[in-house]
C-alpha cells in the first residue's frame, strides 16, 4: 500500500476545514490533473474550465463530509474519476476529430520554455503534430493514453474508466499504434531521439 | 509484465509534453472555493461541538420550567370537603359520608375532567369542562357514593396530564 498523501490531506481537510491543508491538496494535484485534461482538450481555456469544475466538485464533497476513500484506490484515482466523469457528461470531447487543436496555444506554451529558436521551432512542430494526431484518436484511446502519460498503471486506469484491465491495455496499444502511424517520419524520429 | 512496463516507459515519449499550466484565474477560483468551504466546515464543527451543551441546557431549562409551572408539592394533595364540615386533606382518607366537594391542585391547566371510579375500576361518573380546581358533587353523584365502599377519582387537565388517582373510603 503506497503512502497516499492526497488521501490523508483530503480526509484532514473535510474533517477540520483547515484551508492550508486544502491548499496543499490543490498544489499537489493541480498540474497532473490539468495536464490530463489538456491532452483531451483543444485549448488551455477548455482544460481550465474542466479542471476548475473538477476541483469545485471535490471541494463540495469535502464540505458535505462525504469523501469515503476506498482501501485500494488512491486519492489521485478518485480525483481523476471526478474529472473524467465531467468530460463524459460534457460530451464534447467524446468523438474523434471533435478536438480542434489550438496551434497558437501549443506553440505559446513551448515558447514559454525558453528554447533556442531552431529547437523551439522543431519542438513546437512536433507538439502540434502530436496534439493533432491525439485528437484523431477515439476518445476511449485518448483518455487511456492521457492517464498513462500521468503515470497511472493499467489497474488504476481500469478503475477510473470502469473497464476490464485487458481492455485498457488494448486501448493503449491501439492508440499508440495509430499515433505512430499518424505522425510524420521527422516527428516520430525526433520523439524517438528525445 | 516487466517487459510490458519497460516498453511503456519507452513509448511514453511519443505523447510529447504539456508545457502549459492552469491560468491565474483558474487558481484564484479554486483557492477562493477552498477558503469558503473551509469557513463553512469550521462553522459546522463549532456547531457540532456546542450541540451537546445546548441540548443539556435545553433539558435543564425544561426541568426548571416544569418545576415552576407544575410544582409537585403539598398543594397536589387533594381535599375532600364534607357537608358542613372541614375539608379532609390527603389521599386514602376515610369519610363518614360521601364528599360534597372535591378540591385539587392539578398539574396542567383548566378545563379539567373529573372521573369517579369504584374500587374495581368501574367508572361511576365523569364531569367535563370544570374550569376551577374544585368540583361541587351533585346529589345524584353523591348518591352513587352512598354505599359504603372504596372509591377513587382522577383529574385530567386540558393537556392530558392526569392527577390522582385519589382514594377515599366511605364508612
Amino acid at each position: 500500500m503506497v503512502d497516499d498523501e492526497g488521501k490523508k490531506l483530503m480526509q484532514a481537510f473535510q474533517a477540520t476545514g483547515d484551508s492550508e491543508t486544502g491548499r496543499r491538496l490543490f498544489a499537489l494535484y493541480r498540474d497532473p490533473l490539468w495536464r490530463f485534461l489538456r491532452r483531451l482538450c483543444s485549448s488551455d481555456a477548455d482544460a481550465d474550465d474542466l479542471s476548475q469544475r473538477a476541483w469545485m466538485r471535490l471541494i463540495e464533497v469535502a464540505e458535505k463530509n462525504s469523501y469515503r476513500p476506498h482501501a485500494n484506490a488512491t486519492f489521485k484515482t478518485y480525483l481523476f474519476t471526478i474529472a473524467r466523469n465531467l468530460v463524459i457528461d460534457d460530451g464534447r470531447l467524446l468523438s474523434a476529430r471533435s478536438v480542434h487543436v489550438d496551434v497558437s496555444s501549443v506553440a505559446g506554451s513551448l515558447q514559454a520554455g525558453g528554447l533556442a529558436p531552431d529547437v523551439e521551432a522543431d519542438a513546437a512542430k512536433a507538439n502540434i503534430e502530436i496534439a493533432r494526431a491525439l485528437a484523431e484518436l477515439p476518445y476511449e484511446q485518448r483518455e487511456v493514453l492521457a492517464m498513462w502519460a500521468e503515470g497511472f498503471g493499467f489497474d488504476e486506469i481500469a478503475d477510473i474508466v470502469d473497464a476490464p484491465r485487458n481492455t485498457v491495455i488494448g486501448r493503449k496499444r491501439y492508440g499508440l499504434e495509430k499515433l505512430r502511424a499518424a505522425l510524420s517520419e521527422d516527428v516520430a524520429e525526433g520523439v524517438k531521439n528525445g | 509484465m516487466g517487459n510490458q512496463m519497460n516498453e511503456d516507459s519507452n513509448d511514453q515519449d511519443i505523447l510529447g509534453t504539456v508545457d502549459g499550466s492552469p491560468s491565474a484565474q483558474h487558481d484564484d477560483t479554486v483557492i477562493d472555493a477552498i477558503e469558503r468551504a473551509s469557513n463553512r466546515i469550521q462553522i459546522r464543527r463549532r456547531r457540532r461541538r456546542f450541540l451537546p451543551l445546548s441540548a443539556a441546557a435545553g433539558v435543564l431549562l425544561a426541568v426548571v420550567l416544569g418545576i415552576l409551572l407544575f410544582p409537585m408539592s403539598e398543594d397536589s394533595i387533594p381535599v375532600l370537603r364534607q357537608t358542613g364540615g372541614e375539608g379532609v386533606p390527603g389521599n386514602y382518607v376515610e369519610l363518614a359520608e360521601p364528599p360534597q366537594e372535591l378540591l385539587w391542585s392539578a398539574a396542567g391547566r383548566a378545563p379539567y375532567r373529573v372521573a369517579m371510579y369504584e374500587d374495581n375500576g368501574d367508572l361511576l361518573w365523569q364531569i367535563d369542562g370544570v374550569n376551577e380546581p374544585a368540583l361541587a358533587v351533585s346529589l345524584s353523584q353523591r348518591a352513587s357514593l352512598a354505599t359504603s365502599g372504596t372509591y377513587y377519582w382522577v383529574v385530567t387537565a386540558e393537556s392530558g396530564v392526569e392527577s390522582g388517582p385519589y382514594w377515599f373510603r366511605v364508612e
